[in-house]
């Protein structure tokens, strides 16, 4: 715009970068890229092989899965994010940081939650939702921290030298309004001690919270930063304009008004009220083009200059990602169609889809930007480009094996679970068929991978070398640029233009762009009580069984059991009788979990005897030949804290659990007793008597408790 | 290097272009400003349009709900397994016998036993979480026939822990296994859990 301003070399202020801090993000995206990605190899191969899970507490997949999905997302993408938006709003506002000391706040404070993480989750505390699994402590730091990097962005717009914000920027904006939105709310939780704190919202409430959150973490952590960098680096390093301004402006605003309403595809054929499923589906489907709109602007800004493509690693990394990204936003949509979704929900076909999302898309676009940014930063040249050609194909080779396994063992075993034969019988009553079916699948994942793992070492190694055969730094560069009073609103760029001139009006509409789906599909399920029909059968915990049930939180059970048998014939056959909302009215959180590597357990109580349970988590194998579940002989060991009950029974009570004041204060004995009973049957069959105040004693009781409240599991059907 | 070039230049393919170029300029990023590919653009109209009908079908136009659905289905599986059960329900010993005089009977009671009994009962019958098979002590049984064995895995005792077979096993699988328990029957495993319930001679 400069060129139509008449001005003197007087007018010009002189700025600089905050590129420091911009270097230690990249530093930390390294760093917390090897440990996500080992961590995922780990798990990957513990269910190949469940000895791997090392009968240790913090080794078994239960504890490590929630590690590696917060490391992935939150540590490696996480700090990827922030390197590049710090990088790129600088420049594309001419202007230094809102503030180089808040930068430092978030940068520490961010290493700090990421430490913090990797301390609780392996010892067991966990809020045991997905992708918020961090307790109450760690998450008020994060939703402090996060607010600390939106301030310290604001301020940046506040003295940019550019008047009209690009696109990338619209981008940040969105991200920036919807994550604060979604964490805080999806964490809303009353805690019990410093590292305990019950769900604010119960059962299909917390489920629908949960999945608008866990969808648009996907969305909006995952996706719209990403495109906002996308919208940076493409064009940067190709050298060509970007290809469409008024694709941008309509897949954003599409982008972000369809997307939040998408959360519910998660959900389908659960006891969520129907009307939201349908919304949710419907949406997902209107999404697919929106998405696609970022693929098309950026793969066609490429245009005209594949030849390069072909050559420079940069734009290898840039292009495929982009490719899969198109991918990906493919089948998300495809997977939201009901049909589809029956026989792909709970199976390794979403594990692959979300990887071909997190390995395809973000791990090969923050390849690119890392091989684009370290070189300029450090005022260098790239170490090898045969390395970064080397990790490309690596991590290519490593991802379509990972993808292909997962689609392969997830329809076979989709289809195993749905077999039923003329007479009306499953063909594979027996899950555990359904899961050895599938392990050399795991065993395929797992060196996917480790291909994919390998080559981001050869990344790591790259940088290492650039870095430390870059010349030793000048002090910060200057640049000129004129004062954003000297740089008028552009008039006659229609409507848009305009409001990219007015960066406050503009994060005003796109959070409303936000609101419209929240408000509508969450409001009526959280204020009105009309579609969680209750049932007096239903009767909270008894405190044995809250103290289990924890337990079962604190191992993450949910990462491999679900909850919540379907409306689907099949599943009828295998589980017993379709789960019912008022059943899990006293369910903080909700445990439906997302995947059956192991089978469903919501009809698992009184199917099979105290002992049988005793003997299966000490060893599955002794029950279940075959099993891939991992062994748990702390809790044979461990005793069950009886003294916090009390506390925890008020604390339900108070979330809306009709204990009487009695039952609160005899908490503890209560729940002695109650297993002093179990110990009864236990004892007659070789258990010692000791045991009576043992972890596994509550876990059992718990387990022999889920879904037999409305009647046996072979009860007439409850949905009408 | 340069680390803030508005003067970089972009390529620009052909004049075509030049005229579809905007006067943006970001950190040397420029912009096109090329019309909606219309496939892009009827793909987005549709899906829109979609939405809104699907929505309507299925909140307001009376297309059928998932719990409906589900009964029809439901509805014609009961019906085979109805069927089955007629099937299945009563003992039919003429037909017990001549499956039983087959020689892959054996292995096919050895292979019904393993997958469906061992985790319980254990090799050989010798007992377990269930007890022991190989005894002369029964705890549900009056007599030891294939025809009283045969009805009691119909239903088992699902309060103590044995799972009623009826809607599990097929008609065979059932000979199956009234085949194995009755041949470990008096084996007496040396190693077989103690016995429980009543002798029956
Ligand atoms: C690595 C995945 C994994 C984890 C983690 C896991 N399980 Fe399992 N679970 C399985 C598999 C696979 C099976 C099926 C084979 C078997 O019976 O062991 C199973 C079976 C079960 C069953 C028997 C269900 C039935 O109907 O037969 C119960 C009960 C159970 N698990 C409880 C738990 C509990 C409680 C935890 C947490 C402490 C847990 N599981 C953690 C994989 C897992
Ligand atoms: C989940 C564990 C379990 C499985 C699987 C199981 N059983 Fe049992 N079974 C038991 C228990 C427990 C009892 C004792 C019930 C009682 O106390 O009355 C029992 C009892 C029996 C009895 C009667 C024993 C007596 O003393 O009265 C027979 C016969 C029997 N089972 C056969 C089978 C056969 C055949 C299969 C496989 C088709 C099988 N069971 C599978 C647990 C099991």
């Amino acid at each position: 715009m400069s060129t139509d301003v008449a001005y003197e070399e007087k007018d010009l202020e002189s700025f600089s970068y905050d590129d420091k801090l911009t270097k230690l993000f990249v530093i930390a995206t390294v760093i917390w890229g090897i440990v996500a990605l080992s961590l995922g190899v780990w798990i990957a191969f513990e269910l190949a092989n469940w000895k791997l899970n090392l009968d240790l507490p913090w080794f078994t997949f239960g504890r490590l899965r929630p590690l590696h999905t917060n490391a992935a997302i939150f540590a490696f993408t996480g700090n990827a994010i922030f390197a590049g938006v710090y990088y790129s709003t600088q420049r594309l506002l001419k202007t230094r940081m809102g503030s180089d000391l808040l930068g430092r706040i978030h940068f520490w404070g961010w290493q700090i939650i990421i430490v913090l993480a990797a301390i609780t989750l392996p010892l067991g505390i966990s809020s045991a939702k997905e992708y918020a699994e961090l307790e109450w402590p760690i998450d008020i730091l994060v939703a402090v921290v996060w607010v600390i990097f939106g301030v310290n962005f604001f301020l940046t717009i506040k003295k940019r030298r550019e008047r009209h914000i690009y696109v990338a920027i619209w981008f940040y904006i969105a991200t920036i309004i919807t994550v604060a939105v979604l964490y805080v709310v999806n964490n809303l939780a009353i805690p019990v001690s410093l590292m305990k704190s019950y769900s604010a919202f119960a059962g299909v409430q917390d489920a629908l919270v949960q999945w608008w959150y866990g969808h648009n973490a996907v969305a909006f952590f995952l996706t719209t930063p990403f495109l906002g960098l996308m919208y940076y680096f493409i064009p940067k390093a190709i050298n060509r304009p970007v290809y469409s301004y008024r694709l941008s402006i309509i897949h954003f605003w599409s982008l972000i008004f369809v997307y939040i309403w998408a959360g519910p595809h998660h959900l389908l054929y659960s006891t969520l009220p129907e009307w939201v499923q349908s919304v949710g589906m419907a949406f997902s489907i209107a999404l697919w083009a929106p998405s696609w709109g970022g693929m098309i602007n950026g793969l066609l800004t490429l245009r005209g200059a594949w030849d390069r493509v072909r050559k420079e690693p940069i734009l290898k990394f840039l292009a495929t990602s982009v490719t899969f990204y198109g991918m990906s936003t493919f089948e998300g949509p495809l997977l939201s169609i009901k049909s589809v979704n029956s026989l792909a929900h709970f199976t390794d076909w979403i594990v692959g889809h979300v990887h071909s999302g997190t390995i395809g898309w973000n791990y090969m676009i923050i390849s690119g930007m890392l091989y684009y940014m370290v070189p300029k930063l450090w005022n260098t040249k790239l170490y090898s480009n045969k390395l970064a050609n080397m990790q490309f194909w690596s991590a290519t080779i490593g991802l379509v094996l990972y993808i292909v396994s997962m689609w392969v063992a997830g329809i076979t075993q989709g289809l195993m679970w749905q077999a039923v034969d003329e007479t009306g019988k499953l063909v594979y009553p027996n899950f555990i068929e359904t899961v050895v079916k599938i392990v050399p699948m795991y065993w395929v994942r797992a060196f996917g991978g480790t291909l994919v793992l390998f080559g981001f070492i050869l990344l790591v190694y790259n940088l290492y070398k650039t870095i430390k055969l870059a010349p030793k730094q000048e002090e910060e560069q200057e640049f000129k640029a004129l004062p954003l009073s000297m740089n008028p609103l552009d008039t006659h760029g229609g409507k848009h233009r305009k409001l990219e001139g007015i960066p406050l009006v503009f994060s005003i509409l796109a959070f409303l762009a936000i609101l419209v789906g929240t408000v509508i599909e969450l409001v009526p399920s959280l204020v009105s009580n009309q579609f969680v029909v209750k049932d007096s059968r239903v009767k909270p915990y008894t405190a044995l069984e809250v103290a289990g049930r924890d337990i079962y939180v604190r191992e993450g059970c949910y990462t491999c059991h679900s909850q919540m048998v379907r409306p689907i014939v099949s599943e009828k056959l295998r589980y017993g009788r379709v789960s019912n909302a008022a059943e899990y009215v006293y369910d903080r959180p909700f445990q439906w979990g997302s995947r059956r590597i192991g089978p469903d357990l919501h009809r698992v109580g009184k199917k099979y005897s105290d002992m049988w349970h005793y003997r299966h988590m000490l060893d599955p194998r002794n029950v279940t030949p075959g099993s891939i579940m991992p062994n748990y002989p702390w809790l044979y060991k461990n005793k069950v804290k009886f003294k916090q009950l009390p506390k925890k029974l008020t604390i339900l009570e108070a979330l809306g659990a009709p204990y009487s004041s009695q039952e609160i204060d005899q908490a503890a004995i209560n729940a002695m007793a109650q297993a002093t009973s179990m110990m009864t049957g236990l004892v007659s069959d070789g258990v010692p008597n000791k045991m009576v105040d043992k972890e596994i004693i509550a876990l059992i009781a718990y387990l022999q408790r889920l879904g037999v409240d409305m009647g046996g599991k072979n009860e007439v059907s409850s949905v009408e | 290097m340069n680390n803030h070039d508005d003067n970089q230049k972009n390529t620009i393919l052909n004049d075509a272009e030049k005229n579809l170029l905007m006067d943006h300029n970001y950190d040397g990023i420029e912009e096109f400003d090329y019309p909606l590919p219309s496939w892009w653009l009827w793909t987005f109209i549709a899906g829109g349009f979609f939405a809104v009908f699907y929505i309507y079908l299925y909140n307001f136009a009376g297309a059928p709900s998932l719990a409906q659905e589900y009964q029809k289905e439901l509805a014609k599986v009961e019906a085979k397994r109805e069927e089955q059960r007629k099937l299945t329900g009563n003992f039919d010993a003429a037909a017990y016998k001549v499956w039983n005089e087959r020689p892959e009977s054996v292995q096919q009671a050895a292979l019904v036993y393993e997958e469906n009994c061992l985790s319980c009962h254990e090799e050989k019958g010798k007992g377990d979480i269930g007890p022991n098979l190989t005894d002369s002590h029964w705890l549900n049984l009056k007599r030891v026939t294939a025809g009283d064995i045969y009805g009691f895995i119909l239903v088992g005792n699902e309060d103590n822990g044995m799972p009623a077979w009826a809607d599990e096993l097929s008609k065979e699988e059932l000979f199956a296994a009234v085949k194995y328990v009755l041949s470990v029957h008096n084996t007496n495993a040396p190693d077989g859990k103690e016995p429980q319930g009543v002798e029956i001679k």
